[in-house]
């Protein structure tokens, strides 16, 4: 194994154990945690044997095998982004609604304490 | 069984200015009318101003925290969906809209005619509504948009001076836009909805107090948004068949 790899196992390792802290700390909710801890091994995986990249670069005809993996990880942020835009709009959607409801149940809740006065 | 009462929805953002004001002249103007005002987290003392009117004929809703026009507006017709309301007006708390002129909008309601109905500005014949020529400009986007994307020319699309009936209500308590502003989508989100859309001509005041939530600055960043805003609400598909 060259240096380069020991760091990039050094660094993958260093996340995965981040991505158990948060689990841990109930900060990263299960369906988060384990798309992480995927990401994590794959980054691993790499790390360990980065010939992986020459065979996959060889499989879809890319000439310089660095970009499998720049193309990789942009199309993963791109879709994850994505995911993140639509849970986002469905929060914002739910958070609406609960406001609705905590507005109209103060003014029934005064409406009451006003008749029992 | 409905409500008589014509629910009229003020949404109020630091209007403390005029919205006593605007709120008892409907109540004397109106006697069947029952004022819901939904503050949006004034920063001003708007609901105190609400709360020094002694009427039982007044609702005072009070959001936690500023939340926008759209969710706004949707709280004072939840509210007035959830009371069983005939007819719901939406009425600006800057004193901008006339009291005298609701009759207007809820006459084609009552008459079976439409089930939204909105106060156009630019269909009353002679004293019309004057205006600047950038906003004349943006008033004749929308109009053309709103034909490219339903096939209906509305002459004034960003009026908030609005009618529902029964079943507009119920539908725009559940889906009315939580945009800032809403009204260019609502048309649309109504007329692909197969409502029956109706534009009345309605006179209008200059505000009387508070600030417009449209400044020269924003005017452009505004027109995109709308736009972009108006085409989502064509792209989506309708969540209601008209019945009949």
């Amino acid at each position: 194994m060259t240096l380069i790899q020991y760091i990039a196992l050094f660094g993958s390792l260093c996340f995965l154990v981040t991505v158990f802290w948060a689990i841990h700390r109930g900060i990263l909710s299960a369906g988060y945690a384990l798309l992480w801890i995927v990401v994590t091994c794959g980054m691993i995986v790499l790390a360990w044997a980065p010939r992986l990249l020459n065979y996959v670069a060889m499989l879809i005809q890319v000439y310089t095998p660095p970009f499998v993996l720049v193309l990789f990880m942009l199309g993963g942020m791109i879709l994850l982004l994505f995911q993140q835009s639509i849970i986002i709009s469905r929060q914002t959607e739910k958070l609406k609604r609960l406001t609705e409801e905590v507005t109209l149940l103060k003014a029934e809740k005064a409406d009451k304490n006003n008749a029992e006065k | 069984m409905s409500n008589d009462k014509v629910f009229v929805i003020i949404p109020c953002y630091n209007e403390a200015a005029a919205i006593r004001k605007t709120v008892e002249n409907l109540l004397t103007v109106r006697p069947d009318a029952i004022a819901v005002v939904i503050d949006d987290g004034s920063k001003d003392n708007s609901v105190e101003e609400v709360k020094k009117i002694h009427s039982d004929r007044v609702v005072s809703l009070v959001q936690p925290f500023n939340c926008g026009i759209g969710t706004t507006v949707e709280t004072g017709l939840l509210y007035a969906y959830r009371h069983n309301a005939a007819y719901a007006v939406k009425f600006d708390g800057d004193g901008q809209h006339l009291a005298e002129e609701i009759e207007l909008l809820l006459a084609p309601l009552r008459s079976g005619e439409a089930d939204l109905t909105i106060g156009s500005r630019f269909l009353v014949v002679g004293d019309g509504f004057k205006s600047t020529f950038i906003r004349r400009i943006g008033i004749k986007f929308f109009q053309m948009l709103c034909w490219v994307l339903t096939r209906k020319t509305m002459t004034d699309n960003t009026s908030g001076f609005r009618g529902y009936n029964q079943e507009a209500l119920a539908f725009a308590a559940k889906n009315y836009p939580s945009f800032d502003y809403p009204e260019p989508e609502e048309n649309i989100l109504f007329i692909r909805n197969k409502f029956r859309v109706k534009e009345v001509p309605c006179k209008m005041n200059l505000r009387q107090g508070g600030t417009s939530s449209i400044s020269a600055l924003k005017a452009v960043y505004y027109m995109v948004k709308v736009s972009l805003a108006m085409l989502m609400a064509a792209l989506r598909s309708p969540v209601r068949e008209r019945k009949n």
